[in-house]
């Protein structure tokens, strides 16, 4: 702020001994992040790109389909899954511009075997994230990372976004060995008609969510949760088949004399994607849009009183111990602000809510207060939730 | 109903083992210690939170959240300006937790979500009392509730103690409140954590009853520290 | 007053202090209670109880002093208070002591010793226990300790604490409140001078930092007081004549 760097230079020559320094804006925020947040509250203003209170960051929805797996590159990749030097398949993507940070959401998937009788109807699937912030540095993930994470896997199930019955495999296809045709019916061949039928319902798809946030901009809980929500939404499963090639290595290896060693090589199945015949996921529930909300408390103590510029040091510094004397007039005004969206409002800002919801119900509210001179009052939190009703409304139409 | 103990560990500064109809856990507290460097604030003193699975290596991300919750509570409690530069350190030790048995998670998905929230819910009401106990200067007292939301009910889940029930509810949402407690009534919330599908209506309801909760709850408490200070000085009496 | 009476009165955090609840004015506020800055500025000055006790009021020169009454085991430093320290290491202006395990280290500077001088410089190893006051208490800095009464420059009872020729010591560790009441209010918790009366001769000191350091002619004598202090620190006043005859009785005397 300009005006502190004025005061230190005017004060400079001090001779108390120690000299006062001044610092640009950048790193006096980084020094004294509730000070900077202050001198722009007095102004009504937010540090980031002169906010208002209760203005959100803009959205934007980039588009990066080519990142997806299409029929082309499908195919290219399947041949490579065996070695899999290709990683992952990524079967829906999202990338979210928000203020100047980048969330990408890569979502892949996984199969493993169930036993679908156990599953039972309100039984609802998680999503396995892994939320990474690039910051240039290597090793284990940090607690905002592991948070992030964890809290996306819980706000997943008990959001009760995926049904577990509808990740189930129910069809299995088989690829014909000379026509190289997949058929998904199994009146076809009858040949291979117990196999398909043992295959039928046990296999279930498992989700994966890859979440990397780049140039870091405040909390990325609320960000990062509505991307995985977009990615959700463009989510489709690809068909699964056997390749008949895989069967025939099976049979070869009834010849083996060792009759334990049978049963067990008559599980291992190579199994395969099929993209063009994909199906769409049937979300049980709408999907929800997070965001969050900060209380901050305007300090009088810190306010830079305007008429003081005009006059001369000296008299300022009475002033500043005339606050001090008559502090019956003081009177701490609570800022409910919306989006807290820069490290200097992250630091600053004590007491948060986060809170996700659809047009029908909230589906999480994290209320945390972290101060207890600067509460989040509940009058706050039903602003905030009016609020955040109004930035369901608001993001639709990018959904 | 919640049993307390106060003062289980010699050895430390303040310690607290709690056990609810289904869920047993120890904490301690430790402070004001001296910190590591980076752990040293200039004005404040640091909170360090450390909560241990009731099996298993931690803590897990499942931990961390929570202690990122207690943490960050303790924050707002605790006088941390008193400290400047030192570390108050909370530990607790998940004993038991209604899902320990294998397998007892599957079914119900909510479960995944249930488990964290009781260990925790446990592990705020013993930090309370470990609190207490070690005589770090508090600002206020605070209770915590966990209730579980049904089709037609709202159950207070500390005193459900048929493991196979618990198991086995259908909830619509779940809400692990924090209610800072002033003048024996509760004040302000200091954590409300809902999951799950509810509206206003529902929100407004839960509150209410989490402050009825607080109420009685706090008496219990306030009879406990009672009885710890009389036995404080009981070589006077 | 006894206990049950007092206690009555439990405050907790949070609670409304007597005194604001009568508007009363305090003048000096003591341990547990604390005016946070900001009540200073927003609050009209509202204190508030900071620990779980007994609220206690007392009017010294026309001072009203308010405080809360709690134990606690981990001592922080406060300005003239009685402390053994041990001792952790050395520089060359100051040695480094701890007075409770993992506790900010405090000061015990080479200066701050009857006849001090430059060449004369007190030789403590590591580990030993010295007893001395607390002479400055800074928040920015670590505490400060000294070993004679700085105004008469006499030792007073301070220095090093060891056993002379043919003695045996221990260290206790006890609460804090519980150290306080031996080492001030010998009139109205008689302890040790009851354990005086039985006939046990030990020589004792009393850091308020929760230590009490036991000095006697033999072994048995030692472990006897020992056993006398822990005991009655856990059990109600009228239990301790029986328990200082039945220990005396186990130790020495069979």
């Amino acid at each position: 702020m300009s005006e502190v760097i004025d005061t230190a230079n005017n004060i400079n020559e001090d001779t108390n001994g120690i000299a006062l320094m001044q610092f640009p804006k950048e790193v006096l925020s980084r020094l004294q992040p509730d000070l900077v947040l202050q001198r722009h509250l007095q102004l009504g203003l937010r540090p980031s790109n002169l906010m208002k209170f209760n203005e959100f960051r803009n959205v934007e929805e980039q588009s990066n389909d080519a990142l997806i797996v299409n029929h082309s590159t499908a195919s290219q990749a399947q041949d490579n899954t065996n070695s899999n030097t290709s990683g992952d398949l990524i079967v829906a993507n999202n990338l979210l511009k928000v203020g100047n940070m980048f969330i990408k959401t890569d979502l892949s998937l996984g199969i493993t075997a169930v036993e679908t009788a156990n599953i039972e109807e309100e039984s609802f699937a998680p999503i396995w994230p892994e939320v990474t912030v690039d910051r240039g540095r290597m090793g284990a993930p940090t607690d905002e990372e592991m948070i992030a994470s964890r809290q996306l896997y819980e706000n997943i199930i008990s959001g009760k976004y995926i049904k577990q019955k509808n990740l189930i495999i129910s069809k299995i296809g088989k690829k014909h060995l000379e026509s190289e045709e997949i058929s998904y019916d199994m009146a076809d061949d009858e040949e291979n008609d117990e196999l398909l039928l043992e295959n039928k319902n046990k296999w279930c798809f498992v989700i994966y969510a890859k979440i990397n946030v780049y140039s870091r901009e405040g909390p990325i809980y609320d960000h990062v949760f509505n991307s995985l929500m977009l990615a959700l939404q463009k989510l489709t499963f690809p068909s699964v088949y056997i390749e008949e090639s895989s069967i025939d290595l099976q049979i070869s290896s009834k010849k083996s004399f060792n009759k334990k060693q049978k049963q067990e090589t008559k599980r291992t199945f190579n199994m395969k994607f099929d993209f063009d015949a994909c199906n769409k996921l049937n979300l049980n529930s709408d999907i929800s849009i997070s965001s969050n909300f900060g209380v901050i408390y305007k300090d009088p103590t810190m306010a830079i009183n305007v008429l003081d510029e005009q006059e001369s040091n000296e008299e300022k510094e009475e002033d500043a111990m005339d606050i001090e004397k008559d502090n019956t007039d003081f009177k701490k005004e609570p800022i409910l602000i919306n989006d807290i969206s820069t490290d200097i409002e992250e630091q600053a800002i004590l007491s948060k809510v986060s809170i996700a919801c659809n047009s029908k119900n909230y589906k999480s509210i994290k209320l945390m207060n972290g101060s207890n001179n600067e509460k989040i009052s509940v009058q706050q939190l039903k602003q905030a939730l009016k609020f955040s009703k109004m930035r369901y409304e608001d993001l639709k139409p990018t959904i | 109903m919640t049993n307390l103990k106060y003062s289980v560990l010699p050895n430390l500064d303040g310690s607290c083992e709690l056990s609810t109809s289904n869920s047993k856990v120890i904490t301690a507290v430790s402070g004001p210690l001296e910190p590591k460097q980076r752990h040293r604030l200039p004005l404040q003193s640091a909170i360090e939170v450390v909560i241990k699975p009731s099996f298993g290596m931690g803590p897990t991300p499942r931990e961390v959240l929570m202690q990122d919750k207690l943490a960050t509570v303790l924050q707002a409690v605790i006088v941390t300006e008193l400290y400047p530069r030192k570390l108050v350190q909370v530990n607790a030790q998940i004993l038991e937790s209604p899902f320990d048995e294998f397998g007892s998670m599957m079914g119900n998905s909510f479960n995944e979500i249930l488990s964290p929230m009781i260990d925790l819910n446990s592990c705020f009401n013993s930090s309370f009392i470990s609190l207490c106990d070690s005589a770090i200067a508090l600002k206020s007292s605070f209770v915590s509730t966990l209730l579980g939301v049904t089709e037609d009910k709202l159950i207070n889940i500390a005193e459900v103690s048929d493991l196979d029930l618990l198991r086995s509810f259908n909830f619509k949402s779940l809400h692990h409140i924090v209610l800072e407690v002033e003048e024996n009534k509760p004040t302000n919330v200091l954590l409300l954590d809902s999951q799950g599908d509810f509206n206003d209506d529902d929100l407004v309801n839960v509150l209410d009853n989490a402050q009825k909760i607080t109420q009685k709850e706090f008496q219990n408490i306030r009879n406990i520290l009672k009885d710890k200070v009389s036995q404080d000085f009981i070589w006077k009496a | 007053m006894s206990v049950s009476e007092n206690t009555k009165n439990l405050i907790v955090p949070g609670d409304l202090l007597t005194c604001a609840k009568e508007n009363q004015t305090i003048d000096i506020l003591g341990q547990g209670i604390y005016l946070s800055f900001e009540n200073h500025l927003y609050n009209s000055n509202k204190i508030y109880p900071t620990n779980v006790g007994i609220e206690n009021y007392t009017t010294k020169n026309n001072k009203n002093i308010a405080n809360i009454d709690y134990n606690s085991k981990r001592y922080i430093p406060q300005q003239g208070d009685y402390v053994i320290a041990t001792v952790t290491n050395n520089y060359a202006t100051h040695f480094v002591c701890t007075l409770n395990n993992f506790s900010s280290t405090v000061n015990l500077p080479y200066a701050n010793f009857p006849q001090a001088t430059k060449k004369n410089r007190p030789k403590y190893e590591n580990g030993d226990l010295v007893y001395c006051r607390v002479k400055v208490v800074d928040s920015d800095l670590p505490a400060e300790l000294e070993c004679m009464d700085s105004e008469t420059g006499n030792k007073e009872g301070f220095g090093l604490l060891e056993a002379e020729k043919g003695k045996h010591t221990a260290i206790l560790n006890c609460s804090l409140a519980y150290c306080r009441e031996l080492l001030f209010n010998d009139k109205g918790f008689p302890l040790l001078s009851d354990m005086v009366k039985k006939n046990l001769s030990f020589e004792v000191a009393i850091g308020i930092n929760g230590s009490i350091w036991i000095s006697t002619g033999s072994l048995l004598e030692t472990l006897c007081v020992y056993k006398i202090l822990s005991k009655c620190e856990k059990a109600e006043r009228n239990l301790h004549a029986q328990i200082i005859e039945d220990t005396i009785k186990e130790y020495i005397k069979e």
